[in-house]
């Protein structure tokens, strides 16, 4: 058992997120590929470029180190929530919800980008006022910044984003020494007007909830994938069907599976065996995060290793019990798996800022 | 700050990822199978392939009923994203117009995955034109199927029968014997009676299908199966024949083989095409010819009793003959009525026949000899023959619907009228009126036992089903008397009536033809009377037996004997006789 541990601790967070990151790309093949010629982009050679680009983030910020990029923390939260405006004025319409900014190159999501800085400026905020935390003002204060841009995500509108800040709030400032009050009282509040917030949504988000709550409402639609998932996920059985024969995924039964259904295609073609080494490699992961935040002891650098913890483990979490049916399809992305350029690069920033806090404590 | 133990997100994630492993487990390994099955429903797809029914041939092989190709456009329910689209789309394609696609696909509608038939039996051209643009509607597929096609419609349909949808009531009995919804079965005729050897054994394509149902490979294939060719004893040159003779009128006419049963032909006037059951866009015909007054649909020469008037005689005759009540030179006086308490019963001849005995009574068709010899033997031994004669029982010919006719008897009246038997009944009975009904059939079973001298052999049409022989098998006799010098009596009689120059039938006879024959006149109420002939050719050894009856026809002894002369002029001219 210790020989096991001190093997695992060898493990640096890089490897894991590596091997992540490979079979995402092999899954992102099995899933361009179609035998009807259905599908003309080849994901897995697009992801592989976003990893590449993800490269140079590591490098950048290993190179500047955390600590500088929380001095910049509010001036990026600024830029991000200004591009967040931007989005609403001009985004592209994608799936019914305008998220993107074009920039010619690549599509910028702002709202993935949004949880970087939000915990940057959270952390920073939290970290300067570390002893003036017990009054209202020290609720407050983070309240509105993680406010902000919840409602201009929502507004988007992209619920799933818009939801995993919530538990980075909550659970940064909790550790913080918040009161307790102040955190119960905003959760009561939110319960409360529930009601309201429930109008707010777009029938397209009530629609998933309401098919949530009973996929065969509406088997041909919005439950339809959340069906196809389940069958996808069963049918992999103990074994899988294999790699490029699974055939809800060949013949395309189940939509949106490069990107929020991609576990289902691990499900069903890598059988249960395949899944669950998905899941220890995540285990794996979140156990190695949690370690630098024990053993660093900056503030700062702590509360951005767990914030970064609970922003995975909230998606890898929503996600799987999501492709399962066991919580509303609400549009989260599986880290490091999931294709997509905004989501990829902003985990992997994320990993590299917890990895810089694990290098910085070695110079103490 | 910091106070929380770290171990709090150890647990909470530790028991997170036991939940989903837990989760994922029951999916994938415990509920495994109904998975597994949901993903091949999705993928399996079957797309029926109809089986052509069997052949009906004649007794010279030739062609009655077969099948044709017919194209028909459908329609997959479950491909169609947008119904409305798909059916303009078609409607362009076809020229058919979309309302009229529309209510095909409501009327053929079953489930979501089989396909809907919206149009039939496309022109060749139209439906080549279909197939090279059919990609551009998605959900629609250009069908060939067997369609049957009726040769010579009116002359056979009462024979053949018609196909039609199977209904609720066929379906729930023949479910169990693989019988779908929707198919086509037999519901008259040779097709009904016949129907589980004619009916082939659907096929189907086994494919794999993706998400938009397109179909990506193959996966399996069950040809049809034909069903078993039927070979019929009918002779499609005398049926049409037939046909021909009795187009004016309403009646049926049967001819058949007096010594092994085979039918050679069976006509019902007026006739029906049996075609426009097939077609789904003949559905005023259908209807039309369901309502029309004069019945088309209705095999009269099996399914309807009719009073046979006079013809009747022949079995009072027999009766009287073999009681041995009545001899050979038993004569009667016949001054033109008979007086029965206050009652007056007449003779067709006013003037009388004068003294008649039993040949002369049947020759003439006297009433009054045979009110006397009505009186001599009584109703009940009249019953007793008629029944041995075939009456009131099924003939037991291969054609579904068959009737039993009646014959009364004091007994009978007692039990169902609760009425004692007058002699007047008796009168009324002796020439074949009042309660007694008689089919066609039984008319002509009745009068090939005369023919042959005390037996007759079942009718039959069926000769062959596929390879296997029903021939010799079917012969199953009715005999009644083993003595045969009474027949010999009533041959006599029969051969005057249309050869002497006082006969009834004189219009039946043909030079170098020896018909034989009786002629009946059957009144109805309030109408025109039931004529009928029934009779056999030749006198010396007798080779075919024929009924012919009309329907409010008048005098037997004019339309239908003027048909049975040239009835049997023609069987003469086929080598028949």
């Amino acid at each position: 058992m210790i020989k096991l541990k001190l093997k695992i601790a060898k493990f640096d967070v890089f490897i894991i997120m590596a091997a992540l990151c490979i079979i995402g790309l092999i899954v992102l093949h099995s899933a361009s590929y179609a035998p009807a010629g259905l599908l003309t982009k080849n994901f897995a050679k697009m992801q592989s470029v976003w990893i590449l680009f993800s490269l140079a983030a590591i490098f950048f910020v290993l190179k500047y180190g955390y600590e500088k990029l929380l001095d910049k923390a509010y001036i990026l939260y600024a830029i991000n929530i200004a591009l967040l405006l931007l989005v609403l004025i001009i985004g592209k319409t994608a799936l019914g919800a305008k998220r993107w900014i074009n920039l010619g190159l690549f599509l910028l999501q702002p709202a993935e980008l949004c949880k970087v800085t939000f915990i940057l400026a959270l952390v920073r905020y939290i970290t300067d006022n570390q002893y003036k935390l017990d009054n209202i003002r020290g609720f407050i204060v983070p309240f509105v910044i993680m406010l902000l841009p919840v409602v201009l995500i929502i507004k988007q509108p992209d619920l799933g984003t818009a939801l995993t800040l919530l538990p980075i709030f909550f659970v940064t400032l909790f550790v913080s020494g918040v009161k307790k009050r102040y955190l119960l009282w905003s959760i009561m509040a939110g319960i409360i007007s529930s009601p309201f917030l429930w109008n707010i949504l777009r029938p397209y988000q009530k629609n998933r909830i309401l098919v949530f709550l009973n996929p065969n409402q509406d088997p041909l639609g919005a439950g339809y994938t959340v069906i196809q998932s389940k069958i996808a996920i069963g049918s992999g059985g103990l074994w899988g069907k294999g790699w490029m024969a699974g055939t809800q995924n060949q013949l395309n039964f189940l939509p949106e599976r490069h990107t929020d259904f991609i576990f289902s295609i691990i499900g069903e073609e890598w059988g249960f065996l395949g899944v669950v080494l998905v899941l220890m490699l995540f285990l794996l992961l979140f156990i190695r995060l949690l370690k630098i935040a024990d053993s660093t002891t900056d503030p700062a650098g702590k509360l951005l290793v767990i914030a970064t913890v609970i922003l995975l483990w909230f998606q890898v979490f929503v996600n799987i019990a999501m492709v399962m049916g066991l919580v509303p399809a609400v549009g989260l992305p599986l880290p490091f798996l999931t294709y997509g350029g905004s989501n990829l690069i902003v985990a992997i920033i994320l990993i590299a800022l917890a990895e810089s806090v694990k290098q910085r404590r070695k110079v103490f | 700050m910091f106070y929380v133990k770290k171990n709090i997100f150890k647990t909470v994630i530790y028991l997170s990822f036991i939940f989903l492993a837990f989760n994922l487990f029951y999916l994938q390994v415990i509920s495994y199978p109904i998975h597994k099955q949901r993903s091949l429903e999705n993928i399996i797809r079957i797309i029926p392939l109809e089986a052509p029914r069997g052949i009906i041939y004649d007794r010279n092989n030739r062609i009655l009923v077969d099948n044709r190709i017919s194209f028909d456009l459908a329609i997959i329910p479950q491909e169609v994203d947008n119904i409305d689209i798909t059916l303009e789309n078609l409607s362009k394609l076809c020229g058919i117009s979309k309302k009229r696609l529309y209510k095909n696909y409501k009327r053929n509608y079953t489930t979501p995955f089989i396909p809907v038939t919206v149009a039939c039996d496309l022109d060749k051209r139209k439906a080549f034109f279909i197939d090279e643009n059919i990609a551009s509607v998605p959900g629609a597929i250009l069908l060939s199927n067997p369609r049957r096609n009726y040769r010579n419609p009116q002359a056979i349909s009462h024979i053949v029968g018609h196909i039609g949808k199977i209904d609720e009531a066929e379906y729930k009995i023949l479910r169990g014997y693989g019988y779908k919804i929707r198919e086509y079965v037999g519901k008259s005729g040779i097709e009904k009676y016949y129907n589980s050897y004619l009916r082939g054994e659907d096929g189907g394509i086994q494919v794999e299908v993706d998400s938009a149902s397109r179909r990506v490979r193959r996966l399996g294939y069950k040809s049809p199966k034909k069903g078993k060719d039927i070979f019929l004893t009918i002779d499609i040159d005398i049926q049409r024949m037939v046909n021909l003779l009795l187009r004016e009128e309403t009646g049926a006419c049967i001819a058949m083989d007096v010594k092994s049963g085979e039918i050679l032909a069976l006509v019902n006037s007026p006739g029906f095409d049996p075609n426009i059951f097939v077609d789904p866009t003949k559905q005023r015909q259908r209807l039309a010819s369901l309502r029309q007054k004069d019945y088309p649909m209705l095999n009269r020469a099996i399914s309807s009793a009719y009073p046979p008037g006079s013809a009747f005689k022949i079995v009072v005759a027999a009766a009287a003959l073999y009681s041995g009540k009545i001899k050979k030179d038993t004569s009667f006086y016949c001054s033109g009525t008979y007086n029965l308490g206050k009652a007056k019963f007449s003779c067709w001849e006013k003037k009388g026949h004068g003294s008649q005995n039993i040949i002369q009574g049947l020759t003439h068709s006297c009433n009054i000899f045979f009110y006397n010899v009505g009186r001599v033997i009584g109703p009940n031994l009249i019953h007793r023959y008629s029944v041995r004669f075939g009456l009131s029982q099924p003939t037991g010919v291969d054609l579904p619907g068959e009737v039993s006719g009646l014959v009364p008897s004091p007994l009978w009246k007692r039990l169902n009228k609760n009425e004692s038997w007058y002699p007047g009944d008796t009168l009324n009975f002796t020439i074949g009126q009042g309660y007694l009904l008689i089919t066609p059939i039984q008319a002509l079973k009745m009068i090939t036992l005369i023919a042959n001298k005390g037996f007759t052999p079942r009718p039959f049409l069926a000769r062959r089903i596929g390879k296997l022989n029903l021939e010799g098998n079917k012969v199953n006799r009715t005999t009644i008397a083993e003595e045969k010098n009474e027949f010999d009596i009533i041959q006599q009689a029969l051969f005057n009536a249309e050869n002497d120059s006082t006969g009834t039938g004189q219009r039946a006879r043909v030079e170098g033809l020896k018909i034989c024959g009786k002629t009946g006149t059957a009144q109805v109420p309030k109408a025109e009377t039931h004529a009928w002939f029934a009779g056999y050719v030749p006198y010396d050894s007798p080779k075919i037996s024929f009924v012919i009856f009309l329907e409010h026809g008048g005098g037997g002894g004019r339309k239908p004997a003027d048909m049975a002369r040239v009835l049997c002029k023609y069987l003469r001219e086929r080598g028949y006789l």
